[in-house]
């Protein structure tokens, strides 16, 4: 049996994964509770969660780590295929009221403050929570309608960024600590600015959890245990980071201490959701869709 | 008078590859008289193609002379006649003369005039804005022969002119060619494999064997040149000297 | 997928208005990859040194993939419509480029020999004969051209993160819109196939001159 797991080394609130992967604890879980079974797990590191999305409505992989708002496409798309089913099991790393994003600017720039930004060209990658974060940043200050937003992919973004292209990029961990480390950029907002959660999560193809719900549980299990990992042990885990993810040290070392990792599914948590679902349905991205039906309430 | 046309003295050409060096001349001495009509016989892989680009210029030789003696100082022009391929295939037969008219003269003016008169005596004016690709084979080469002499040339090179035609064509080719040649007169060099047509045209034959060997012989056949017992005779010296 | 999200989408302004924007970068990139291929492929067909030096450079350049030209584009210009045009001429011109050089190598040599013959000056062996006689494989390279050009869109496009059949493409797939990325592709098909198409129609009458099926 192959289990098939996504996640991505470019977004740090993902990183939950990382570590589950460096040490084996999900492997070593398996060995203990199906010991005459041959599982083998494949890790899939992909670049964005629209990628870890495509995949898994193909079938090719049955645990997803991405952001907030792939999550919420991954089950309106749940909703509204008819051979699709998924179902969100936990959360990785949190952002409490946005944290872990920012607005970045060139180091050099002229921008001082956010009012600076009138006029001027911001890249952010379409359909995400930096997205969210920055509509809603911009609506709160009344710049929505004086700025130019533009979507390319980070990798691009980060050299026209690099190269003064573009005026602002907004984006999440581990992007701006790392551009910021490398003298690319300086935060010029930080995604607290947005009072919204910025939340991270699994989501898993339903047919494959209702067939393997003791597996499913070990998983969750397996997530407790790299969270706890990761508080006990910060620079252990930053060094797993840096050596799954090439980012550098100081980068991960940030991470590991300023991202909430807490796996369990709150009341707040679904809130947070349920407003980003309504700005996707507002920006004629999705219809509306009852959200209860997709997420696992964890038992403890 | 007969004065001494094109001379070459002592011609060496070597055909150069990665790993090979084929001797194509050496030391090769031939003297083509002006206003005669010399034909060159050998078999394939002789070299008569390369000596006539040679002579006309377009190709390189490692070593010799070549000495055009009778120009008297006014421009020395020659033209060729290849095997096929003669006329560029995206001009019309119009274009194509109109092309050669003036590549020779830049400035020529009333070019229209002389192409319609050189249509008329190649029998092919309603074909003036055909593309060459809608000729056959022998209205090609007619069209090429006779365009080789438009310009008046000092000296006409032919490379196998007539061995794509068939056996008719190729008689109504050599019949024109000799009429042009008594009308304008000037010194022809075509190269060939075929015996008889070598017989047929010829003044001069120059031999060239492929192991470098050469002999000139005079054709001393009276014209017209039909087929008795004095042309089979020269036809066996010929044969026998060219195997 | 839905019948009607199709129509309304095909007969969108969003749409329309993104393959507008695709034309003018592919239009304006192929006709300067086309005057560039040209230019450079009779250089180094007429120069041995030239060719000796340059060659070799462009043949190390060739395979790069326009993913890899991308960072080069944005280094290059200072706009970013400039980078974006780097990368739809990149599309077309190494293909062109390539295409027209071998065939200026393949020119038969009984048109070379009429060019010698009638003692023409480079400039006219190269107008009167060369580029006549590679008619038929320009068109060749034109139809390779257009077509590289156009599938450089997407790469090319990302660049600008706003406008484009490309970028449309690209972002649908991002936003899991499948039918829209579905007519996103569509499109760029037969986009695409009306490009080759139209140049393969004007090169059909050419072919016959030349004598090529």
């Amino acid at each position: 049996m192959e289990i098939h797991i996504g996640y991505q080394s470019v977004t740090s609130q993902t990183w939950g994964a990382l570590v589950i992967k460096n040490q084996k604890i999900f492997e070593n879980k398996l060995k203990e509770y199906y010991p005459n079974k041959n599982i083998k797990v494949v890790w899939h590191d992909e670049i964005s969660g629209a990628v870890i999305n495509t995949a898994m409505i193909s079938k090719k992989i049955h645990i997803g780590f991405m952001g907030d708002m792939p999550l919420l496409l991954n089950t309106y798309k749940a909703n509204t295929l008819n051979n699709y089913e998924s179902i969100i099991l936990a959360f990785d790393g949190k952002g409490k009221e946005g944290k872990n994003q920012s607005i970045i600017v060139p180091l050099k720039s002229e921008i001082k403050s956010i009012y600076d930004l009138k006029g001027k060209r911001i890249s952010t990658p379409i359909g995400s929570s930096a997205h969210f974060m920055l509509m809603k940043i911009l609506k709160k200050y009344k710049l929505y309608n004086d700025v130019e937003i533009v979507h390319q992919d980070v990798p691009i973004a980060s050299q026209l960024l690099s190269q003064n292209k573009i005026d602002a990029f907004a984006i999440w961990e581990p992007y701006s600590k790392y551009l910021e480390e490398n003298k690319i950029s300086k935060v010029l907002v930080d995604g607290t600015e947005s009072n919204s959660d910025y939340l991270a999560g699994i989501v898993v193809e339903r047919k494959w959890y209702d067939n393997n719900k003791n597996i499913s549980e070990l998983f969750i299990n397996s997530l407790k245990e790299a969270h706890i990992f990761i508080k006990n042990n910060p620079k252990k885990a930053a060094e797993i980071f840096s050596k799954e993810s090439d980012f550098d040290y100081n980068t991960s070392i940030y991470v590991a201490k300023n991202i909430s990792w807490d796996c369990s599914i709150n009341k707040e948590d679904i809130e947070t959701l349920i407003e980003k679902q309504k700005f996707l349905i507002e920006v004629n991205q999705i219809k509306n869709f009852d959200l209860n039906k997709y997420i696992l309430y964890a038992k403890d | 008078m007969l004065g001494k046309g094109l001379e070459i003295h002592n011609l060496n050409k070597k055909y150069k590859s990665n790993k090979t060096q084929k001797l194509i001349f050496n030391n090769l001495n031939i003297e083509f008289e002006s206003n005669k009509i010399h034909c060159i016989l050998g078999k394939s892989g002789c070299g008569k193609s390369t000596l006539l680009r040679i002579i006309a210029g377009i190709e390189k030789y490692d070593d010799g002379n070549i000495i055009f003696n009778d120009t008297k100082g006014e421009k020395l022009f020659i033209s060729m006649v290849l095997q096929d391929n003669n006329l560029l295939p995206w001009l019309t037969v119009y274009n194509n003369i109109k092309f050669v008219l003036k590549s020779v003269n830049k400035n020529i003016k009333n070019y229209n005039q002389t192409i319609m008169d050189f249509l008329k005596k190649v029998d092919l004016t309603e074909y003036k804005d055909y593309y060459p690709y809608q000729l056959s084979v022998g209205m090609k080469q007619r069209i090429s022969l006779l365009k080789a002499l438009i310009n008046n040339p000092n000296y006409v090179l032919l490379d196998e002119p007539f061995s794509a035609l068939d056996y008719i064509t190729r008689e109504e080719m050599h019949d024109l060619f000799l009429k042009e040649y008594n009308n304008k007169k000037f010194t022809s060099i075509i190269s060939t494999h075929s015996i008889d047509e070598a017989i047929k045209l010829s003044d001069y034959i120059h031999i060239i064997g492929k192991d470098g060997k050469y002999k000139k012989i005079k054709n001393t056949l009276k014209k017209p040149r039909d087929k008795d017992s004095d042309y089979i005779t020269f036809f066996e010296y010929i044969k026998s000297e060219y195997m | 997928m839905s019948i009607n999200i199709l129509i309304d989408e095909i007969l969108s302004i969003e749409l329309f208005s993104n393959i507008i924007v695709s034309l003018k970068n592919v239009c304006l990139g192929f006709i300067i990859a086309f005057f560039l291929a040209m230019l450079i492929a009779i250089l180094l067909n007429e120069s041995k040194l030239l060719n000796y030096i340059f060659y070799p450079i462009l043949e190390l350049l060739r395979p790069i993939p326009n993913a890899g030209w991308v960072p080069i584009a944005i280094i290059m210009f200072n706009a970013l419509q400039e980078s974006i045009l780097f990368i739809t001429f990149i599309g077309a011109f190494f293909p062109m480029f390539i295409n027209i050089y071998r065939a200026l190598d393949n020119i038969p040599n009984n048109y070379l020999i009429i060019g010698k013959l009638y003692k023409l000056n480079t400039i006219d062996k190269i107008f009167k004969i060369k580029i006549p006689a590679i008619i038929p494989h320009i068109y060749t390279a034109m139809m390779v051209g257009v077509s590289g050009s156009w599938l450089s869109l997407i790469m090319a496009e990302m660049i600008s993160g706003k406008s484009g059949l490309g970028y449309y493409t690209w972002k649908n797939y991002t936003l899991l819109n499948y039918e829209k990325l579905f007519i996103g592709v569509i499109f760029m098909g037969i986009i695409g196939a009306l490009f080759s198409g139209v140049i393969s129609f004007f090169s059909r009458k050419v072919k016959k001159i030349y004598s090529l099926r």
